[in-house]
């Protein structure tokens, strides 16, 4: 029974490596598609810079047309990424803008951030406001009680 | 403006004429008149960026400034390290364009293609783009993509002269003159005083048949340059379209007189003055050609053949003459012309003994001098020494330049030795391989004619 297991868990890890491999997993493999691997790290909103680890952790096994591969990926990817949406939706979750949009289409991207953070920040000050008056309340009440008691 | 590629325009008029006398009918040149080919001239490298098409991003206004320092000192591998150390798309259009460039200025054009290329992946409708990419094409003569890219640019909105005066030539070559004349036209708009624009517009024309806008042109040129021998060859092309031959070598003795010294121009006024019978001048000015450039075979030979035939015999020798004593420099080839035109000399001037004795110096010099072969071979038969013309003839049919010519001179031997039924052989091997040859069915018709009546004499 261990010994099927150890077997299962290669065959999954032999199957990542033949796609599109996880940063951490080892990518230096004739199988790896720069393509699609710049595709999805730019999809994930993540800086092509992604691709100098990469190059260290191969040196002379980066195949030679990776770099290229896995930029048309990336340019791909990236715009994918580079939407009003994705930005609303990163302010909205409070994460920092990442700064990966090329000039000509950051706009969109920037404005959706700035207003997904102006929303967050309104609801935030909302609820913030609705917890004062809360609290505000549950001391007037607290007060009243006391008064009357006496 | 850095002058780069010299690329040429097609700036040469031929025209046919049937200017000498039958015999000479295979070796009548054409007129040609050599003009300046103009150059293409590269835009200069234009600065960090054009923010008229792309804007740089305002976390690289630093970095720009700093490369515009680098630039203007002139360090363009020093500004092309700096931006080789980011990934494209890390680079704003407007940098990644001045990457693209400074490998274009650098003449790594295939680094500088990609470049431009991911430029206008990221902003389809960058002019400059467009037209550097033209450019580009241009250098690495690869003409249709050249033309689209400009075409491109233009229909883009690029308003610049060198793109309309690229894109006109490119039309002119790859479409004919109409497709150019309106470039053209919007180039010297632009640029009014540039010479290759007009010169552009003036081939246009006159390929186009326009002759009177090309000859409004080039008055109004004239006018303003009239010592511009640039312009009288254009005047002499245009006037040889127009079949005016008088007129062309006014033009082209102006052009001479103003300096012009081309080879193919000095052999051109020589055959004009030739054909107008003002044979003092020609034999001058085949002369200065002779004397001035290094004796090329074709012209040599084409000289010789326009005097014998015109019976210049006294000009033809003193030609001759003057090269006697360089003889032991030349190659065979050019050894075994000046032999055949010496031959031809004597053969005229009834020095037929020096005749014969040239004729085979001509043909030890090379033997597969197809002309001599057959010269010699007339001039056998002359003398009646039918089996050694034969012989010649054969010879001279192994050279396809010269096949057909000698078949049908050996077919002709045949006739005069009445020997009509191997005459009928070699004509009829004639049309098989010749078809396209006139009248000689009728000669056929009339040696078969020739053979039955003399079959019908003998019966009787």
């Amino acid at each position: 029974m261990k010994t099927k297991m150890c077997l299962f868990i290669a065959a999954i890890s032999l199957a990542g490596c033949q796609s599109t491999p996880s940063d951490d997993e080892f990518v230096c493999s004739t199988q790896t598609d720069w393509q699609q691997l710049g595709l999805t790290t730019a999809q994930k909103g993540k800086s092509v810079r992604a691709f100098d680890r990469y190059k260290a952790q191969c040196g002379e096994a980066l195949p030679p047309n990776a770099q290229d591969l896995y930029l048309d990926g990336f340019t791909a990817g990236i715009k994918e990424y580079c939407t009003y949406e994705n930005g609303f939706e990163l302010a909205q979750k409070d994460i920092e803008n990442p700064n990966v949009c090329p000039f000509e289409i950051r706009a969109e991207f920037d404005k959706g951030y700035k207003i997904g953070y102006l929303d967050r920040r309104e609801k935030k000050e909302n609820a913030d406001y609705a917890e004062r008056e809360l609290e505000r309340r549950a001391l007037q009440n607290r007060n009243g009680q006391s008064s009357t008691g006496q | 403006m850095n002058k780069l590629t010299p690329l040429f325009f097609a700036s040469c008029a031929f025209i046919a004429v049937n200017s000498l006398p039958s015999k000479a009918s295979n070796l009548t040149s054409k007129f040609k008149i050599e003009v300046e080919q103009p150059t293409f001239v590269l835009p200069q490298f234009s600065g960090p960026y054009s923010e008229k098409e792309a804007n740089i991003a305002p976390e690289e206004l630093e970095t720009a400034e700093r490369l515009r320092g680098l630039l203007e000192s002139g360090d363009k591998q020093a500004v092309l390290k700096e931006l080789e150390a980011f990934y494209d798309i890390e680079l704003s259009v407007a940098m990644l364009m001045l990457k693209a460039q400074l490998y274009f200025a650098l003449e790594d054009y295939e680094k500088a293609e990609k470049t431009y290329l991911a430029s206008l992946a990221r902003s389809p409708h960058l002019v400059r783009a467009h037209s550097d990419l033209g450019q580009l094409y241009l250098i690495k003569d690869d003409q249709h993509k050249a033309r689209e890219y400009f075409a491109k640019a233009i229909a883009l909105g690029a308003n610049d002269a060198v793109v309309y005066g690229q894109l006109a030539y490119l039309n002119l070559t790859l479409h004919g003159p109409y497709s150019a004349i309106n470039a053209y036209q919007q180039a010297l708009a632009i640029e009014p005083e540039q010479a290759q624009w007009q010169q552009g517009l003036f081939v246009a024309l006159t390929q186009a048949k326009m002759y009177q806008a090309a000859a409004a042109l080039l008055s109004e040129l004239i006018a303003k340059s009239p010592n511009d021998s640039k312009l009288r060859l254009n005047q002499a092309i245009l006037s040889l379209e127009q079949n005016d031959s008088r007129a062309a070598l006014a033009s082209l003795e102006m052009a001479i007189l103003l300096g012009d010294k081309r080879e193919t121009n000095l052999k051109t006024a020589a055959q004009l003055h030739l054909q107008q019978d003002s044979f003092e001048r020609a034999v001058e000015l085949i002369n200065t050609h002779l004397s001035q450039y290094d004796l090329d075979l074709t012209s040599l030979n084409t000289y010789l053949t326009w005097l014998s035939q015109r019976g210049l015999w006294q000009q033809s020798k003193t030609i001759l003459a003057s090269l006697e004593n360089k003889l032991s420099t030349f190659d065979g080839q050019t050894k075994s012309v000046i032999y055949l035109h010496k031959a031809l000399l004597n053969s005229e001037t009834a020095n037929l003994n020096a005749a014969d004795s040239a004729f085979k110096l001509a043909l030890d010099a090379n033997p597969n001098h197809g002309q001599a072969l057959v010269a010699y071979a007339d001039f056998l038969i002359d003398r009646k020494s039918f089996t050694q013309a034969e012989t010649l003839y054969l010879r001279a049919e192994a050279l396809s330049d010269w096949q057909k010519q000698a078949m049908l001179s050996r077919a002709q031997l045949y006739v005069d030795i009445q020997k009509y039924d191997a005459a009928l052989t070699v004509l009829k091997s004639v049309t098989s391989r010749f078809p396209e040859t006139r009248g000689i069915s009728e000669q056929i018709a009339l040696l078969e004619n020739i053979i039955v009546t003399k079959k019908q004499q003998a019966e009787i």
